[in-house]
């Protein structure tokens, strides 16, 4: 039987799998009377194993992260888009706030001054009254929070200052 | 001058290919060639680092120093000239980022117990350790040899030495680790 040094020296063919068949026959021999060689062989077996292993893992790695991923560049039409209808919308909402007012203004122009009340025709609990040289004005608006609007149409007396304020329709101001 | 390649944008379309040369003017089978070439590198290149953005940047920086003194074809001289280079690199490079933990890339049975994966992986660790430490020559030799599949041949073109002196320092990493590794290949000696 060859000694253990010289069985050990052919083990990288062996492990190749490129041995010399008449060396590969004596290594299988070697192996099956020397149980140290055998556990030895046993170990380099093993750990060519794990390292094609540990190959297929590196493989994974590298084909996991260099997956092309979609162009993640900013792209500013998106956002131009966005913008341009948060602005739409914030416009629209500010008319629709504003549109009480503007009927105010509307009907302050229209109605001019008048004197007395004008009556229920304009609308239930609506009148249009002109005291103290103050204008009352029904809103036609859809904002729940202005029902009527006061405005001062003429110069005010000393000491007077112009208002708003909200309140039911039969409510003269004070 | 032409302009260098960018190979770590992959959205935008170069316009060269890998090797600096017009990308218009690169054959797609060249193109497919380069590609090739450049996916081998990179895992040759997680195969020593285990870390795919240092083995991505390694990578680059060899294709950029081919672009500057390397070959300009894709034969096999240019084949070992880039393994050579990104080996080179690899070694040299002063460790950025940690190596990934292994548990999510090694191959264990569908129905292995949950801790199956994470005892394996330990293991696995221990061996990846064991290799890191080898001497670099060793290591190189056995890194292309047995987890890059490279023939004797290949690997003395890469490492500039003679097929015996590779076949001996392939020799030396394996027997070097079965004796580390001891009679359980996931103990180490002490």
């Amino acid at each position: 039987m060859r000694p253990c040094d010289d069985i050990r020296a052919a083990c990288n063919d062996w492990l190749d799998g490129t041995a010399d068949p008449s060396i590969e026959a004596d290594i299988d021999a070697h192996l099956a009377a020397c149980e140290d060689c055998a556990q030895y062989f046993g170990r380099l077996r093993t750990i060519e194993d794990n390292l094609a292993i540990l190959g297929r893992a590196a493989d994974r790695l590298a084909d996991a992260a260099g997956t092309p991923t979609p162009n993640k560049r900013l792209t500013w039409r998106p956002l131009i888009a966005v913008a341009a209808v948060l602005m739409f919308g914030f416009v629209a909402l500010l008319r629709h706030q504003n549109r009480g007012l503007e009927d105010i203004h509307q009907l302050a122009e229209n109605t001019g001054t008048a004197d007395g009340d004008v009556g229920s025709d304009q609308g239930p609990g609506f009148h249009i009254t002109v005291p103290d040289g103050r204008l009352a004005l029904p809103i036609e608006s859809d904002n729940p929070r202005i029902h009527i609007v006061w405005l001062y149409h003429e110069t005010l007396p000393p000491g007077e200052t112009a208002g708003e304020s909200t309140g039911d329709a039969a409510t003269q101001p004070g | 001058m032409a302009r260098r390649p960018n190979l770590m944008n992959r959205g935008v379309k170069p316009q060269t290919d890998l090797l600096g040369r017009p990308a218009s003017q690169t054959d797609p089978a060249e193109a497919a060639a380069l590609d090739d070439m450049r996916q081998r590198l990179l895992r040759f290149a997680v195969r020593i680092l285990w870390n795919f953005q240092d083995a991505e940047e390694i990578v680059q920086e060899a294709f950029k120093l081919a672009l500057a003194s390397g070959p300009t074809g894709l034969d096999r001289r240019a084949d070992s000239w880039m393994f050579r280079t990104v080996t080179n690199l690899a070694l040299n490079l002063r460790r950025r980022r940690k190596p990934e933990p292994l548990a999510e890339w090694i191959d264990v049975p569908q129905n292995a117990p949950p801790d199956m994966r994470l005892r394996r992986a330990e293991q696995l660790e221990t061996l990846r350790g064991a290799v890191a430490d080898l001497p670099e020559r060793q290591r190189t030799a056995l890194i292309l040899r047995t987890l890059q599949q490279m023939s004797y041949a290949d690997i003395a073109d890469i490492m500039q030495l003679s097929i015996p002196a590779v076949r001996a320092h392939v020799h030396f990493a394996r027997t070097r680790l079965a004796e580390r590794l001891g009679a359980n290949p996931s103990e180490r000696q002490p």
